[in-house]
């Protein structure tokens, strides 16, 4: 099998941030292993210091540098690339792809464009303004009889009030090519406030254009994730549901997978759509489209088209167990949807099955108001969501349940109430919808409002209120059969966890534990797969419910469990979720089998690559103590901020070995919480090595030198007195009892000189751009540490070997201050969403 | 909480609760994998005498609605599910999905763990199945006795003719169970459309004056139908354009020398990638295929195998060599595929007005 590439270059889609976590990431993960069996060599060029790419190629497959013209230009040539992609690096991606091609240098460079036709090119994206590519885009959607929410421009009032005569209030008017900040789309519910503003927003163009549409932001939004190969054999993967209407940007709605309120004629029209505006677009691989569905008539319009890899297809993938990176992959390198080879594990017409499921997904967002509490928490059109949890169940109710757990912050399993919220603040939080939207909508059924009103009110569809209504009606029932087998199985059956029925009935864990092993019909584990059980995959992702078979037995005795990160809120999350697919990684190279616990769509340690077993399921006490019973696992590695879970596990009488990720929180030395510089070591029992020294920065005010202000790392570090610091470091360690990798860090004091300010085992991000910086896996060495397979003199060897050298490398977090529309004065570690990292070659000027 | 259980032929039994109407009642399993729309497999003929068991964990979410039937006589024997929804959201005051299966009294059961049912069905060979109120052995008794009607077509087929006046050719379809969307896609076709009863004989349809005839979908054994249709058929093929579909299409097979066999596992859903052989193209279509045309029984001088399931290899679609007939197991009403325009309802006028053409040729007309 030949595909007419031999080695292709991936555009990256940069730092995490808002809307944008390891989803792509994930999905070129798991494209580059299918082209690398193909014979393909891959390379990235990306700056997002948490891509697991930048790690786990081959290093000189991999460009640590922001993907532009000029830079993509540069390896295109000096790589000898035959082909490029865009659709793992979201918008910036095409853009550069169609500057690329508008300035022949693709013809020139003789690269293949692989994933979007090279005539479709113009139609997406932003190299002109994105109303004119929209302009474009629309047109031929039309022409296709495909109904699509298309804008028309004016420029002056004439023009205007033609136009108005062929739309209905409320409409939405943008200024064209407005400066960034006045950028967003004006709804106008009728004449009268049409007429106070228009006159400033012809002012704010400076073209003086507007463009009109008719608002469709009370529609319902449905969304359709669909492959097609090059012969044109296409199919529909998943449809995705909306919680909310379009004026909520899908990233803060919760989501439905597949749709659940739709007909079957209703489904069956947006499939002979999403067919027809394949062939027409030309798209050859993977393509996300949003419909908008008029309420009344329930007309279907195309709204947004994303023929790239996002979070909606990282969800269906989760959802449906469709191998759907595996799939475009082969599609891009030229195997057809009905030849393609798939690994034995699935069936070898999986990719043409069209995916129909046996249970259901449920997708929350997460937010992080509660951290930046300045930030406006109405949803909107703005995309706020820092992260998102999936719940998936055999029914809608547990499935919803699932979501809801793994989206929640309590660490005992407690849903937050809003009882003592007035009428007022209640029909206010209904009509302006923030991050507390469902527990609201809960709250609001729960206090008798009627559902029509309801559904009136928030443009929900009622179905979905019935759907809660049915979960209070079991949150009465458990409440009042206090501790009643028959209770303990309703709320099973509706997805509840351990820590609600404590909650409910005021008693221990381990009551209800003992409870739930005497009901007759225990938890059962269901494969994820996407057949419905018609085909025998052998799949390794699995969900629970209360059925009647369980689809797993352990796994291995010699394994391990490791406990996913779930909700991504600020902090160093998208590097936790990196760092523990790196230890899923080199766990599986020790010979140890892997399994995962996890529930972010959007999150690479979840993707079946890179473990032998996934389960999605809350992270909570009474979850994965069903799993620990299960697996018998030889190790459990735990996140080292889930104290509650640390405190409870160490309390179970096991046979595991307990292992706390870093940084535990619990450990540490600190005498001032100041930092300058800090030494990283490798500390044994019986061994200290250095390996680096770095430096910090304080990226705001260079006289801040609070720890938690230092937000931009670099190595080398420029100190005069590295040795003397180093030799400090060390003999500080060694009176501690603490191993692994841990970090001296040392301040300025008054008198100029450094000064220790404390020990602690190194932070995941910065254990990160360590491995950066020095091009050895320290992770690979930590899990060689945690499980016995380690030899001190392996690392002696990599330290004094001629190789060893630092490379010289920034790392600069990135926050989502512009994103969220807040100042950029909080410039604190705990406030990270991302971070880059830049080749550092005038570090001395930096 | 009804405790009502859904017993197999082979002796297993499932409990669940009971919902919609609440009496006993028998008929063949068959596993339905739509991800949507319950309401129409429901009310599809072709599932007459049958259980259905839904794969889609959660049915009801959107209650009932008219537009949804695809006959007004309800045909499922009971319904088996993991959740269902007493939801009615439709602004014409429909009922929901309890209500709805009460008033056809159609019994239900839920609370099924549908993923092991099936895995059980699968693997074992199992036919029958009752949704009782106790599993004793009473129970199973009955069950093993229950023979299940094979006077399926008499039960759901129309025993008068009856016209739907549109203002283009004239075609005759032949009613074994139809499907309203069949009509629907005549209709838009401006066809004026006969449908006769099951048993209508060649004389009877020939004096009708069609321009080509439709022999519907429909429930049971093709092996049990009376006579009468296969040889209406013979008499017809030379005479007129024939388009078979579902039970049509496995008719016109044994027409034409073929035999049929029922199969291990049926298939009900869109999920299926299906081959159109002269293109290589694929498409997907409603399938509800619970027996299929043996591979070897086709007799290449004869048929020529135009459609053909991937997944299961069965025959999806035929051509005769001689005649101007042709047919598809699957539906091919909302098909959609490779070519989002196949289109068999026009493929099949076009077929007429060609001949129409030649004939007037002939006569020099």
């Amino acid at each position: 099998m030949n595909s007419e590439f031999k080695r292709i270059l991936i555009l990256g889609g940069g730092p995490s941030n808002i809307g944008h976590e390891g989803e792509q990431d994930a999905a070129a993960y798991q494209a580059i292993a299918v082209w690398e069996q193909l014979g393909i060599d891959c390379y990235v060029i990306d700056d997002n210091a948490y891509s697991l790419l930048l790690t786990e190629l081959p290093a000189k497959q991999r460009i640590i540098a922001n993907p532009t013209t000029e830079s993509v230009t540069r390896v295109l040539k000096e790589q000898r690339i035959d082909a490029i992609t865009p659709i793992f690096g979201q918008k910036n991606a095409l853009k550069i792809v169609q500057r690329l091609a508008r300035k022949g240098v693709l013809a020139e460079l003789n690269v293949k464009l692989v994933g979007l036709h090279k005539n479709n090119l113009a139609l997406f994206g932003t190299e002109t303004a994105n109303q004119h590519a929209n302009t474009v885009i629309a047109e031929r959607l039309i022409n296709n009889q495909i109904p699509v929410v298309s804008s028309t421009f004016v420029s002056n009032f004439s023009e205007l009030r033609a136009t108005l005569t062929k739309l209905n209030f409320p409409i939405t008017i943008k200024a064209v090519d407005a400066p960034k900040n006045l950028q967003h789309r004006h709804v106008f519910q009728n004449m009268e406030e049409l007429n106070n503003n228009v006159e400033d927003l012809f002012q704010q163009s400076p073209v003086h254009q507007l463009t009109l549409a008719q608002s469709v932001g009370d529609y319902q939004e449905v969304g359709i994730v669909a492959v097609r190969d090059r012969h044109g054999n296409k199919l529909i993967v998943s449809s995705l549901e909306d919680l909310n209407p379009i004026k909520v940007n899908a990233t803060d709605s919760v989501i439905f997978v597949p749709a659940q309120t739709l007909t079957a004629n209703q489904i069956q029209q947006l499939r002979a759509l999403t067919f027809r505006l394949l062939d027409c677009l030309g798209i050859e691989g993977v393509c996300h489209i949003q419909f908008a569905i008029e309420q009344t008539t329930k007309t279907p319009y195309v709204f947004k088209v994303n023929p790239f890899f996002n979070s909606a297809t990282a969800l269906v993938t989760h959802a449906s167990g469709y191998p759907l990176a595996m799939v475009v992959a082969n599609i891009l390198a030229d195997q057809d949807l009905d030849v393609m080879q798939l690994p034995a594990t699935y069936h070898r017409l999986t990719p043409l099955l069209q995916p129909v499921y046996d249970h259901i997904t449920v997708k929350i967002p997460i937010w992080s108001f509660d951290y930046l509490t300045m930030a406006n928490p109405e949803l909107g059109g703005r995309a706020k969501a820092t992260g998102a949890a999936m719940g998936i169940g055999s029914n809608f109710e547990a499935a919803f349940m699932h979501a809801l757990r793994s989206s929640q912050p309590s660490p005992k399993d407690v849903l937050p109430s809003y009882s003592e919220l007035s009428e007022d603040e209640i029909i206010q939080q209904l009509l302006h919808p923030t991050d507390k939207q469902l527990l609201i909508l809960y709250e609001a059924i729960n206090r008798g409002y009627s559902l029509p009103d309801l559904s009136e009110l928030t443009k929900i569809n009622p179905a979905l209120f019935e759907i809660m209504k049915n979960i209070l009606n079991v949150i009465q029932f458990v409440r009042k059969n206090q501790l009643r087998p028959e209770a303990l199985a309703e709320g099973n059956r509706y997805g509840f966890g351990n820590g609600m029925f404590c909650n409910f009935w005021n008693t221990s864990n381990e009551s209800v534990q003992n409870l739930q092993e005497e009901l007759p019909s225990p938890k059962t584990y269901k494969m994820i797969e996407p057949t419905a059980g018609e085909l025998s995959e052998r799949l390794p992702a699995f969900y629970s419910t209360y059925g009647l078979n369980s689809e797993v037995s352990q796994l291995s005795s010699n394994s391990a469990l490791i406990i996913g990160k779930g909700r991504n809120h600020l902090g160093p999350n998208t590097a936790s979720d990196t760092y523990t697919a790196e230890m899923l990684i080199q766990l599986r190279k020790l010979g140890i089998k892997t399994i995962i616990l996890n529930n972010n769509p959007n999150s690479v340690s979840l993707i079946s690559e890179l473990s032998d077993r996934q389960y999605v399921e809350p992270i909570q006490l009474g979850e994965i103590q069903a799993i620990i019973a299960i697996e018998k696992p030889a190790y459990v590695f735990l996140p080292g901020n889930r104290h509650y879970l640390i405190r409870a596990l160490q309390k179970m009488k096991h046979s595991f070995k307990l292992i706390i990720i870093p940084p535990d929180q619990n450990t540490g030395e600190w005498q001032v919480p100041d930092g300058e510089v800090d030494v990283d070591l490798l500390v044994t029992k019986a061994d200290v090595v250095p390996i680096a020294t770095v430096g910090f920065r304080c990226r705001t005010d260079c006289n801040k030198h609070g720890l938690e202000e230092q937000t931009d790392y670099y190595v080398p570090a420029q100190t005069p007195e590295l040795a003397q610091l180093t030799n400090t470091a060390v003999a500080a360690v060694q009176k501690t009892k603490l191993t692994g990798l841990i970090q001296v860090v040392f301040h300025k004091n008054s008198a100029n000189n450094y000064e220790l300010s404390g020990i602690t085992p190194l932070r995941i991000t910065e254990t990160i751009f360590l491995n950066h910086a020095t091009g050895v896996n320290w992770i690979r060495l930590l899990m060689q540490m945690y499980t016995s397979h380690f030899d001190i003199s392996d690392v002696s060897q990599i330290i004094n070997s001629d190789q060893f050298k630092l490379h010289p490398l920034k790392m600069q977090v990135v926050f989502p201050f512009r994103e969220l529309g807040i100042s950029k004065d909080l410039q604190r570690r705990n406030f990270e969403i991302g971070a880059w990292l830049a080749v550092d070659n005038e570090t001395e000027t930096f | 909480m009804e405790k009502r259980y859904l017993i197999l032929d082979d002796g297993t039994s499932f409990l669940g609760e009971g919902f919609g109407d609440l009496s006993n009642t028998t008929g063949e399993l068959i596993i339905n994998t739509d991800l949507n729309g319950y309401q129409e497999a429901i009310t599809d003929p072709v599932y007459h005498n049958q259980i259905i068991m839904f794969t889609q964990p959660s049915i009801g979410n959107i209650g009932t609605n008219p537009q949804n039937y695809e006959s007004i006589i309800t045909s499922a024997k009971g319904i088996v599910v993991n959740q269902r929804e007493d939801i009615n959201q439709s602004p014409l005051k429909a009922q929901n999905l309890s209500e709805f299966l009460r008033e056809r009294q159609i019994p239900g059961i839920w609370k099924i763990d549908t993923r092991a049912l099936r895995q059980y069905v699968q693997s074992h060979h199992v036919q029958k199945a009752s949704i009782v109120n106790t599993n004793d052995e009473h129970a199973f008794d009955q069950l093993t006795a229950a023979v299940l009607s094979n006077q399926q077509i008499q039960a759901v087929a129309t025993p008068k003719p009856y016209l739907v006046p549109g203002s283009g050719m004239t075609i005759v379809v032949i009613d074994l169970g139809l499907r309203e969307s069949i009509i629907r896609q005549l209709a838009k076709l401006n066809c004026n459309i006969i449908v006769v009863p099951w048993d209508t004989d060649f004389k009877g349809i020939i004096s009708l004056a069609p321009e080509g005839v439709v022999i519907s979908s429909g429930p049971g054994a093709p092996e049990e139908i009376d006579n009468t249709v296969l040889e209406t058929i013979i008499k017809l093929q030379p005479c007129l354009p024939l388009f078979g579909i579902g039970l049509g299409h496995e008719l016109i097979a044994i027409a034409n020398g073929a035999t049929v066999t029922k199969m291990a596992s049926g298939v009900h859903g869109n999920h299926h990638p299906i081959r159109q052989i002269i293109t290589n193209d694929i498409l997907y279509a409603d399938q509800s295929q619970t027996y299929q045309i043996e591979r070897q029984s086709i007799d290449n001088n004869r048929l020529i195998i135009t459609f053909v399931d991937l997944i299961n290899n069965s025959i999806q679609g035929l051509r005769s060599r001689d005649y101007p007939t042709f047919s598809v197991q699957f539906s091919p009403e909302g098909t959609s595929g490779i070519d989002s325009g196949l289109d068999l309802f026009a493929e099949f006028t076009e077929s007429i007005l060609v001949r129409r053409r030649l004939n007037n040729n002939e006569f020099g007309i």
